[in-house]
């Protein structure tokens, strides 16, 4: 074909408006700026006669997913991370980071070998040593804790970073914490929100959510606070069914966010007002008789009176003295109040009646009473959210049914959540949009877990009785500085990068650390934490072991080893048998994982179920909570009365009531000091802290940005790229600019999971408070005040 | 009537979340600093910003990688017969014969051609070849880009980014009508980038907006 001067000078100039155009629409630019210099090199030759084996894997971080991988190697060695089929293959699903372990797993950085420290802590300096060193060394200083303080003086840490029975969170750390009888550092992460949840519906189950494939039969759905492409990539595929079945999708966040920009309602909310937000919605859906009248007189609280005199349910026993403590309802019928279960009644849903004297109104009357506080135009000054948005949305979610909220762990970041919890619960209750296909207040989250797994047993956590005891990781930090409860003198850490996970960083590396004899860590890197060791052990990578993954989708999956352990990593497991042998308890520590994943499935419900290891072994996934999974189908809840507890007798705050944040509002003097309220949203990026030094991931996403309007960032003389210092009291970080529409004015966001070495000075995690409430125990990274100037 | 392969990519459903640009870059193994596909943001200046002002805010995503046009420019200019269409629609570059010239870098409409300029003095991570063992090798100094995974296609299989995390990537065959590809674009409104020029892509875009 030959091509005449005329076309291809045509053609090139289009090629050139293309470019220009493809190079300003920005993951382009992007890529152009702070990649090290380019760095393009052909890319190598395999060896054609290398035969390629395909073996069972999962991912498994904390991204709430779990995908299933398939698993490639060449040579003994992994070359490929592959989406895998899962036995409900609606499932089936990979995502950026997935394909990106080949990168991990070989990075050169990789740890390779015990080590312990000989500088100062966190200045640098080691020494290789043995295995045996490491372990007698560690053995010894446990031993030596113990004796002199209590075997409770050593703390063992961990979050997130694996789902493995064997080698995750919630395993061989776990048996040794048990029978050590040490202290197991526990929550203080995203726990405020289910806690009310909790309180509301029963529990705790952390199954209270419809499955996420389920969120496809959702007529609306309200993703809350929640950033669900970022930071549950997994789950958006589904959201986006429900919109091509015809769904409508509500966004609540104080930012436009990806999802945002997919919705039909975005609505822009102010920063920890959210329990404002719904109880504005309580009352347009009561106001508007939008509620579901039947559910509410059956399945809920709703027609129990409650004593004005001590706030308490009026019992039968109040009434006549010596019969039961059934819960009374006013029967119109017959004008007086009887027992809720009493045949032919017509219970009332409003009002107040005068019961022997004790004036009681129905927990509906107090809920309508209470939302009358926060009317839309009431409300309004709290959330900044109009009044007619409010009522649109309160609509959709009440009349277009079934409807899911959708709720994020954006919401669990303030000092009082629970509340928020509680008050989303309610929002469900009122128009009965739970325990049905597509009605859930806790979309996403029905799966099988780790904690929640039919597959955790304590034959495998707790082989002699002995427990750890569990203490708040907020705790943890009185325990470590002050003594109290309890001394604390060393914490193990394992799947967790402590200082950049939990809040208040100077305080752990100034006023916690040095507090603590004995500090080891077990991971894949050199972390932060891993920095102020006094013995780093090497762990191996999710594909150097077997094991068995639960995460939060309903399957459990298979681990099959793909690779030999690089250089002298060892798993979770390894180590804590090698510990466990070291310090006299053999005969608990002298299985295989072959062995005890064995032992983890031999029970007769899990046969029954038609889940042995066998059939795990040869599918690679089964599934193992029931199709679909939605709980509350019965409409039977474990609260105290088996019905939706909107209105509580037990909690201070009987109903759930809008209070600020305690640092990050307006009203608070320190905001004229610190103005913007700062986030640390989830990245896709990096799964909390890990993935942070994966190459093709730093392509796309170089370095740590301040996510700033560009109103906020003109005030203060920034512009886009400039570095910046973000400060307040407890600390500061300095690093660029990204000035961003997307931003609320007067909120920053520094996505989390950064580490120290990717900062240009200090580390984002020194903003944030270790506030506590102590009804929910819960960090509330987002309460943080800050400000911004141009370093 | 012979295939001619043809993608079709979702954009109400496109979430710009990079996923097909990582399996293109492992399935395919590219080196640092070269992407054979992409995800732009329709939006503000840098990656994930909308444009508008705070609150009246609008995003979206374009992926992008080559275009396999039923006319391909790149095709046209190559000097030496490197770039070719497949009966299938498929257009390659052969790397052997490839003399780097960068023509068809400069002719492409859609700016998705990429050429491996340098050797790189830098450790690629891991140092061993990852991805499909059929892709081969390229020499420094050709032009590079999406082959569709000629070597899945070849095997009955799906190029490697079709399993996108948001079910918004689709493949098959454009002159079958009862193909899932034909359906959606006929009933979605299927369209291809600047078809004013009149190269006929067998990528087709499904609108963002509903």
């Amino acid at each position: 074909m030959r091509i005449s001067r005329r076309r291809f000078l045509k053609l090139a100039a289009g090629a050139a408006a293309v470019s220009a155009t493809v190079y300003g629409f920005g993951s382009a630019r992007a890529l152009s700026l702070p990649i090290p210099p380019a760095t393009f090199r052909t890319s190598q030759a395999g060896s054609p006669q290398a035969v390629e084996k395909i073996v069972h894997g999962a991912c498994a971080p904390n991204c709430w997913s779990g995908c299933k991988l398939l698993v490639h190697v060449r040579d003994g060695k992994l070359v490929k991370t592959e989406m895998g089929p899962l036995q409900d293959t609606r499932y089936d699903r990979i995502c950026l980071r997935g394909l990106t372990h080949v990168q991990r797993t070989y990075h050169p950085d990789r740890l390779q070998y015990p080590m312990k420290r000989v500088g100062e802590r966190g200045e640098g300096k080691w020494q290789r040593i043995s295995w045996d060193e490491a372990i007698d060394t560690i053995a010894a200083k446990l031993t030596g804790i113990k004796e002199k303080y209590d075997s409770k003086a050593v703390c063992f840490v961990t979050t997130s970073g694996y789902y493995g029975i064997l080698n995750g969170f919630y395993g061989a750390n776990v048996r040794f914490a048990n029978m050590f009888q040490g202290t197991y550092g526990s929550a203080a992460l995203d726990s405020a929100m289910p806690l009310g949840m909790f309180q509301v519906l029963g529990g705790p189950s952390h199954n209270q959510g419809n499955e996420a494939a389920d969120l496809a039969n959702a007529k609306t759905i309200i993703v809350w606070g929640s950033n669900v492409t970022e930071s549950n990539l997994q789950n958006w595929h589904f959201v986006a069914d429900a919109i091509d079945n015809g769904g409508k999708l509500i966004v609540i966040n104080p930012n436009f966010t990806i999802g945002a920009s997919k919705a039909d309602i975005w609505v822009s909310v102010r920063p920890g007002s959210d329990t404002a937000l719904a109880l504005a919605m309580v009352d347009v859906i009561i106001k508007n008789t939008l509620y579901d009248r039947q559910f509410l007189l059956d399945h809920t609280v709703a027609p129990f009176l409650v004593r004005q005199d001590n706030g308490q349910f009026l019992r039968e026993k109040d009434v006549v003295q010596g019969v039961s403590d059934k819960y009374m309802v006013w029967d119109q019928a017959s004008n007086k109040a009887v027992p809720f279960d009493a045949s032919g009644l017509t219970p009332a849903l409003t009002g107040t009646y005068s019961v022997k004297g004790m004036q009681s109104d129905t927990a509906f009357q107090l809920l309508s009473d209470l939302a009358e506080q926060y009317s839309p135009e009431k409300s309004k000054t709290i959330t900044g959210v109009p009044e007619n948005v409010v009522e649109k949305v309160a609509h959709e979610y009440a009349t277009s049914k079934p409807a899911t909220i959708y709720w994020g762990f954006g919401l669990d970041r303030y000092h009082h959540a629970d509340l928020t919890g509680r008050a989303l619960a309610i929002l469900a209750a009122l128009t009965g949009n739970i325990g049905k296909p597509g009605a859930t207040p806790w979309g996403g989250f029905g799966g099988a877990t780790l904690v929640s797994s039919p597959l955790r047993t304590g034959k495998w956590t707790n082989p002699t009785g002995t427990s750890a005891t569990f203490l708040n990781n907020l705790l943890v930090y009185d325990a470590i500085e002050k003594g109290e409860p309890y001394p604390i003198k060393a914490l193990v850490v394992t799947n967790c990068n402590y200082v950049i996970t939990f809040p208040n960083q100077n305080k752990i590396l100034h006023d916690l650390f040095p507090k603590l004899d004995f500090i080891v860590v077990a991971d894949l890197f050199m972390t932060d934490t891993a920095k102020y060791a006094d013995i780093v052990l090497p762990s191996t990578s999710w594909f150097e072991n077997e094991d068995v993954v639960a995460s939060m989708h309903p399957h459990v999956m298979f681990q099959e080893k793909a690779i030999e352990p690089l250089c002298e990593c060892k798993s979770d497991l390894e180590i804590f048998t090698l510990l466990g042998n070291k310090m006299g308890a053999g005969e608990q520590w002298n299985k295989t994982a072959e062995e005890y994943m064995q032992l983890i499935f031999d029970d007769q419900k899990l046969r029954d179920a038609g889940i042995t290891l066998e059939k795990l072994k040869s599918e690679g996934s089964l599934r193992v909570v029931p199709s679909p999974y939605i709980p509350f189908q019965d409409l039977k809840f474990k609260t105290p009365s088996g019905r939706i507890e909107f209105y509580s007798e037990k909690l201070n705050e009987k109903l759930p009531v809008f209070h600020p944040p305690i640092e990050a509002w307006p009203d608070n003097p320190l905001a004229t000091k610190y103005p913007l309220v700062c986030i640390q949203a989830g990245s896709r990026f990096r799964v909390h802290t890990q993935y942070f030094n994966t190459p093709w991931l730093r392509e796309l996403d170089p370095r740590p940005f301040v996510e700033i309007n560009p109103s906020d960032a003109k005030l203060r003389g920034v512009n886009n790229g400039d570095v910046v210092e973000v400060y307040n009291d407890r600390g500061n970080v300095k690093l660029h600019a990204k000035l961003s529409e997307a931003l609320r004015p007067g909120m920053v966001n520094i996505s989390r999971g950064c580490t120290t070495s990717q900062f240009i000075q200090g580390n984002s995690q020194q903003l944030v408070a270790d506030h506590r409430n102590p009804d929910t125990l819960n960090c509330s990274f987002f309460d943080t005040l800050v400000e911004v100037k141009k370093a | 009537m012979a295939k001619r392969y043809g993608m079709v990519i979702d954009l109400k459903r496109c979430v710009g979340c990079q996923t097909c640009a990582l399996v293109c870059k492992l399935e395919n193994h590219q080196p640092l600093g070269l992407w054979w596909n992409r995800v732009l943001t329709i939006g503000g200046p840098e990656i994930d910003t909308p444009f508008g002002t705070y609150p009246d805010l609008q995003m979206s995503f374009l992926p992008i990688a080559c275009q396999h046009c039923e006319d391909p420019p790149c095709v046209e200019v190559c000097p030496v017969g490197a770039a070719y269409k497949r009966e299938d629609g498929l257009v390659l570059i052969n790397w052997e014969t490839c003399i780097g010239c960068r023509y068809c870098i400069v002719a492409c409409p859609y700016g998705v051609r990429v050429y491996n300029w340098r050797s790189t003095k830098e450790q690629e991570i891991p140092d061993f070849q990852v991805g499909a063992p059929e892709v081969p090798a390229r020499p420094l100094g050709v032009g590079e880009k999406c082959t569709f995974c000629v070597h899945r296609v070849d095997k009955g299989l799906q190029p490697a980014c079709i399993p996108c995390p948001s079910r918004a990537r689709f493949f098959g065959d454009l002159n079958d009508p009862n193909s899932e590809v034909s359906k959606l674009i006929k009933e979605k409104g299927g369209y291809q980038l600047k078809s004013e020029l009149g190269t006929n892509p067998s990528v087709f875009y499904l609108p963002a907006k509903r």
